[in-house]
């Protein structure tokens, strides 16, 4: 279960890292994505657990699905 | 191969939506029609009309309105049901005991379709097709549309669909369909294997896949599109600059019948105080308080809320001239995200299936309570959290070239203009309206009724009309 939620979490600091690389803001980042800035910030904040939103975000970003649960 | 056929009324539904669309507005002439089956087949079809298939002058007038309905892809139940917007589908009484047709509806529709009143009561179809002939997107939305529902099976599918409703017989007896469920559970095994190795129990281990289902979509080819989104935009200048020019000056009865019908085709509404379309009745008995609209600023103020009904990014045609969707993009930055979704939706499968082992599925604090909320309003039983359904999975699967039947450049544009912008993806501009903060909408909000009803609301009703509004928060530029 710790195993599962520092994935989750590992996910979501990434999806940070990302949107930190490549928008001024998480609110730009959510309007060209089309996507609740609220979800966004969940996703940031209590990670991600839903393997379809991590290999969307992944082809968004052009990474591979594995970069996501790669620890900084 | 030709053939006469005999389509009656009651036949109609019989036969694929290609011909309905085709026949639906000339059912009462005699007419000879060549149906094009993309590079496969070619029927000559004669529809011959119903003898004794003369309406009496009060129906024809109703059903002018409707076909004007149906060729300006207007939805008639949206302006013609009684409550509508609550799913109550009643249409609107449109002829009184005597027959005799109800004014106020044919005014009505007067204002929706821009076609004047004595037009509509003369059925002049010269009226109707005054609009038809300057925008090009009327006639060629529905070629699109018809193009991109027949993109979800192998062609062989829709040939068979059609030869066997007009002749009885299928023209293909054996072919591959586009997808194979069989082959997209194999792949979809794999692809969990994969996924595994990286993210250790993305398969139960023990348990096994049920309830399984697919969704994906598709691209479509459509010769005529860039016409289309030039002709659409068009439209999108013509109806600022109409609404700048009430504001400012009088329009003329063309140019006011022109204006109501692209206001019916956007869907033009005040951004703030988002309550009705703003005709031009409506326009011109507050445009003090739109003395400041101008074309930069345009869609600061107002919105369109139809303005994901045209979708030209299904159409690889649209896509594969990136100047033409940078274009579109400067006009709807807000559909860069809708685009980026139909991205994954038609290059991925989309897998869903429930692991014998799910548990049920758990909602976030917030939504839990807003759940428990629900019950307690519409009276719905509150399900614990024992007895919910269970968790479901989704799992995206790359489609194959074969899958993407020739559309492997347009997936690999189209993922890439929705990238972010040093990715080589179509920046476009973030709209001041969606990063306001709640206090900046509440004020903006308050002075848009008090520029239009002369009184300030109540912080109440200001908080009712902004969460309407963002329940259907869309944006233009």
């Amino acid at each position: 279960m710790n195993e599962k939620l520092s994935q989750k979490q590992i996910a979501g600091n990434n999806l940070k890292r990302l949107i930190r690389e490549y928008y001024p803001s998480q609110e730009e980042f959510a309007f060209e994505y089309g996507c609740d800035i609220r979800t966004i910030s969940r996703y940031v904040n209590e990670g991600i657990n839903k393997v379809d939103v991590i290999q969307e975000l992944a082809e968004f970003f052009n990474v591979s699905f594995a970069e996501f649960f790669i620890s900084e | 191969m030709d053939r006469e056929v005999n389509i009656y009324n009651n036949y109609i539904e019989k036969i694929p939506l290609l011909v309905y669309n085709i026949i639906n507005n000339q059912i009462r002439n005699t007419t000879k029609i060549v149906l094009h089956i993309p590079a496969l087949v070619c029927y000559t079809v004669i529809i011959k009309a119903k003898e004794g298939f003369i309406m009496a002058k009060p129906w024809k007038v109703i059903q002018y309105i409707k076909e004007c309905f149906y060729v300006y892809n207007l939805d008639y139940e949206k302006f013609f049901c009684y409550d509508y917007e609550n799913g109550d589908h009643a249409d609107t009484v449109w002829c009184d005991d005597k027959k005799h047709i109800n004014m106020n509806a044919v005014a009505h529709a007067s204002m929706v379709l821009g076609i004047s009143v004595d037009d509509i009561l003369h059925t002049n179809r010269h009226a109707q097709e005054k609009w038809l002939k300057k925008y090009c997107y009327f006639d060629n939305f529905k070629s699109f549309t018809s193009a991109y529902d027949r993109t979800h099976h192998a062609p062989e599918f829709y040939v068979n669909n059609l030869t066997e409703a007009l002749f009885g017989v299928k023209q293909f007896t054996e072919y591959r369909d586009r997808y194979e469920p069989a082959d997209i559970v194999n792949r979809l095994v794999q692809q969990l294997k994969e996924m595994d190795k990286t993210c250790p129990g993305t398969i139960h281990e023990g348990a096994k896949i049920t309830k399984i289902g697919y969704h994906t979509d598709n691209f479509c080819k459509f010769d005529n599109m860039r016409e289309t989104v030039i002709s659409y935009l068009s439209m999108v200048d013509r109806i600022i600059e109409l609404f700048i020019k009430t504001v400012n000056n009088e329009l003329s009865d063309n140019e006011i019948n022109e204006y109501n019908l692209l206001v019916s085709v956007f869907g033009l509404r005040d951004r703030y105080y988002n309550k009705s379309y703003i005709y031009h009745n409506t326009l011109i008995n507050v445009k003090d308080a739109f003395a400041h609209v101008t074309r930069d600023n345009f869609f600061d103020i107002m919105r369109f809320v139809n303005e994901k009904a045209f979708q030209p990014w299904k159409c690889s045609d649209f896509i594969n001239d990136r100047e033409l969707v940078e274009k579109y993009l400067y006009y709807f930055p807000a559909v860069k995200g809708d685009m980026r979704q139909h991205a994954v939706n038609s290059t991925y499968i989309d897998c869903i299936f429930t692991w014998s082992d799910a548990t049920p599925v758990i909602l976030s604090p917030e939504e839990e309570e807003e759940y428990q909320e629900y019950c307690e309003l519409s009276g719905e039983e509150y399900i614990p959290f024992e007895e919910r359904e269970k968790e479901r999975t989704n799992i995206l699967i790359k489609k194959t070239a074969y899958e993407l039947q020739g559309d492997e450049k347009t997936a690999d544009r189209i993922i890439e203009y929705c990238r972010p912008e040093k990715l080589g993806g179509i920046r476009v501009n973030i709209p001041e309206y969606f990063t306001e903060s709640g206090l900046d909408m509440t004020m903006k909000t308050m002075r848009r009724f008090e520029a239009l009803h002369g009184n300030v609301p109540s912080h109440n009703y200001v908080q009712r009309i902004i969460d309407e509004s963002n329940r259907s928060r869309g944006g233009s530029v």
